[in-house]
């Protein structure tokens, strides 16, 4: 069993309230920093993916983990803030302003895109960004003037610091850097009032309501902080795949998102780097499984979505807490051992959400 | 002066009058409750004073301003909080979250400084939290403050929204049927509290309740509902002597 002594209110609010925390993150930051030392070229790119999809992953986990805004249209704040920096980069700015402008200006359409979506919720709401993310996906392509459209649009050599942003080392560190302030940042916010506002938002927004909470201003904050972040993603995301076009930011990548969020555990933000890492063993797993399966599954077009999907829909029914959760139980259970309960993560009965207030 | 006062108050769903005119004020340091059939209008009441909805006719007067109009959220910072008839938790959340969301009136420090975590965000994040385990300790709470509420019986769930209500720190609290579902034992420390809440907290207290024992006890002054409309207001003896008060429970027509 474990015990925790506390003598002081601050303890509580500490980023890791527990030394193991501490130890455990610490280990991994340290992995991850020694990762060039000893990992190959091709390997060292694709965890660089894993780490941009991870500043994605925390952006959408803060507006549907934590506030319960489902969006099926995130890819489109990655495009806007793909395209956003490329565009500043070729006018002649810096990385290091071009990339938080880019972020900027995904977040303020995000804004935009809160006031309509106010008074939706689950379903209509899931609806209306994916319908959104249709729309940014044409302007995209016929503003040619600004994005050259279906033409595509190269991204510019950059630097930071000196550093090349084309040399894949600089470039992961600099994803890792950018990666570990959003989660630090997005922690804080959870860990105060408006994060606890966003929580409050999604179990019961009359009861948010009663007590003080804004929700025209918390929607807001939460979409637009969520649409930033994704967007400094987006601006990473372009000098990875170097060449830009509006397709690259379609309803799959969105569908990607939303797994990682999923299959991690809504939630949480581990939850959300968990998600990520389970994509990064997936994807190559059905590369590999295609050259197995015969070629009239394997060559399918669509193969891939339909796996994602799968996976999607075994979570929600089978483990709706996700990889988090499912590592939550297993901790617990060392943690109490022997005195373990198995109804500890049973929820009582809730009443329907219409019959709530009356 | 009333620190409540409800003047002529009206909506209807559709065909339904929910609240058809009714009137009354509540004194400060009053435990005033409305009792009266399902369906009489009670929770709508409550619904309109913390502006769920916007009444179709009427005032809504606290502590000398008229809120008829105010914005939802606004109502808790004059100085009124509520529990809900189902309650209304944030059920993914620990009791401890739950309670410090009920100090949200309250917070000082600003968006950016909270992504930062700077010193005074740390500093409000302790004041809100010592005033959260006075609630804690007040309602012996201790036991429960990391646990998920969705993972509590129903009778702690209740006492949580009450805490989260006390720790928004209102002149006026609105309970809206708070015994109902609690054990008598429950119900019986639900009255100490009232007690408490009133002469140590200097609370006033607006309640729906059925319990007319527990209203005996610790209520002063009663309106009796039916229909959308007031029947009879008076002491909690008062009323229940009253014929149409008697006719209605019974479901007769007078
Ligand atoms: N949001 C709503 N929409 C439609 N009808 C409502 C709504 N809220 C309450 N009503 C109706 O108003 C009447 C009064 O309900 P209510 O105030 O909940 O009664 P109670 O006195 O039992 O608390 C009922 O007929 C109810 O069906
Ligand atoms: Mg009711």
């Amino acid at each position: 069993m474990r015990f925790d002594f506390k003598t002081r209110y601050e303890q509580d609010l500490r980023l890791f309230p527990h030394r193991t925390d501490l130890l455990g993150n610490g280990a991994l930051l340290l992995c991850m920093l020694a990762a060039p030392l000893v990992l190959p070229q091709y390997f060292l790119g694709e965890l660089t993916f894993l780490l941009v999809y991870g500043v994605a992953a925390i952006g959408l986990m803060l507006l549907s983990g934590f506030a319960g805004l489902i969006s099926l249209g995130h890819a489109a704040f990655m495009g806007i803030g793909a395209y956003a920096h490329a565009i500043l980069l070729e006018a002649g700015l810096p990385f290091a302003l071009s990339l938080p402008l880019a972020g900027l200006i995904a977040g303020a359409i995000g804004m935009l895109l809160g006031i309509p979506a106010l008074r939706m919720t689950g379903l209509y709401l899931a609806i209306a960004t994916l319908a959104f993310s249709i729309i940014v996906e044409h302007v995209i392509g016929k503003w040619e003037g600004l994005t050259q459209g279906h033409g595509g649009m190269q991204v510019p050599e950059a630097s930071l610091a000196g550093f090349d942003m084309g040399d894949i080392e600089s470039f992961y560190y600099t994803a890792l850097a950018i990666l570990c302030l959003v989660v630090v940042g997005t922690a804080n916010l959870l860990r105060s009032a408006t994060g606890r506002a966003l929580i409050a938002l999604r179990d019961s927004e009359v009861a948010a309501q009663a007590l003080g909470v804004n929700l025209p201003y918390a929607k807001a904050v939460a979409f637009s902080l969520s649409a930033g972040i994704t967007g400094i993603a987006g601006g990473l995301f372009a000098h990875r795949i170097g060449w830009l076009e509006p397709g690259s930011f379609n309803v799959v990548l969105s569908l990607q998102l939303l797994m990682m969020v999923v299959v991690g555990g809504l939630g949480s933000l581990k939850g959300a780097l968990l998600g990520v890492a389970f994509l990064g063993v997936l994807d190559p797993a059905i590369a590999i499984l295609k050259d197995y399966l015969p070629s009239a599954i394997g060559g399918a077009a669509g193969l891939q979505l339909f796996l994602f999907g799968l996976v999607l829909v075994l979570f929600v029914l089978f483990e709706p807490l996700g990889l988090y959760g499912r590592w939550l139980k297993i901790k617990a259970y060392f943690d109490h051992f022997p005195m373990y309960r198995r109804a500890t993560f049973q929820r009582t009965k809730t009443y329907m959400q219409s019959e709530r207030y009356r | 002066m009333s620190l409540l006062a409800v003047e002529n108050l009206a909506i209807r769903f559709g065909g339904v009058r929910a609240v058809d005119g009714v009137s009354f004020a509540v004194e400060p340091g009053q435990v005033y409750t409305i009792i009266g059939p399902n369906g009489a209008g009670k929770t709508t009441v409550f619904n309109l004073i913390s502006r769920l909805f916007d009444s179709d006719n009427g005032t809504v007067t606290f502590d000398g301003r008229d809120i008829t109009r105010e914005r939802p959220h606004r109502i808790v910072r004059h100085g009124i909080a509520r529990t809900f008839q189902n309650l209304e938790l944030f059920d993914h959340a620990t009791v401890l979250q739950n309670l410090l969301l009920g100090r949200h009136r309250h917070r000082t420090v600003k968006l950016l400084d909270e992504i930062l975590f700077l010193p005074r965000v740390t500093r409000s994040e302790v004041a809100h939290r010592e005033k959260a385990e006075e609630v804690i300790e007040f309602l012996e709470l201790e036991a429960h403050r990391d646990s998920p509420v969705a993972s509590l019986p129903y009778g702690v769930r209740k006492v949580v929204e009450l805490g989260r209500a006390l720790c928004a720190e209102p002149k006026l609290l609105l309970l809206d049927e708070p015994a109902s579902g609690l054990n008598p034992e429950e119900t019986e420390n639900l009255a100490f509290w009232i007690d408490d809440m009133r002469s140590d907290l200097g609370l006033t207290i607006l309640m729906v309740e059925h319990d007319l024992t527990l209203v005996n006890e610790v209520s002063e002054q009663v309106l009796v509902m039916n229909q959308g409309q007031a029947l009879a207001e008076g002491s909690p003896a008062e009323v229940q002597k009253d014929p149409a008060v008697i006719a209605a429970y019974l479901g007769t027509d007078e």
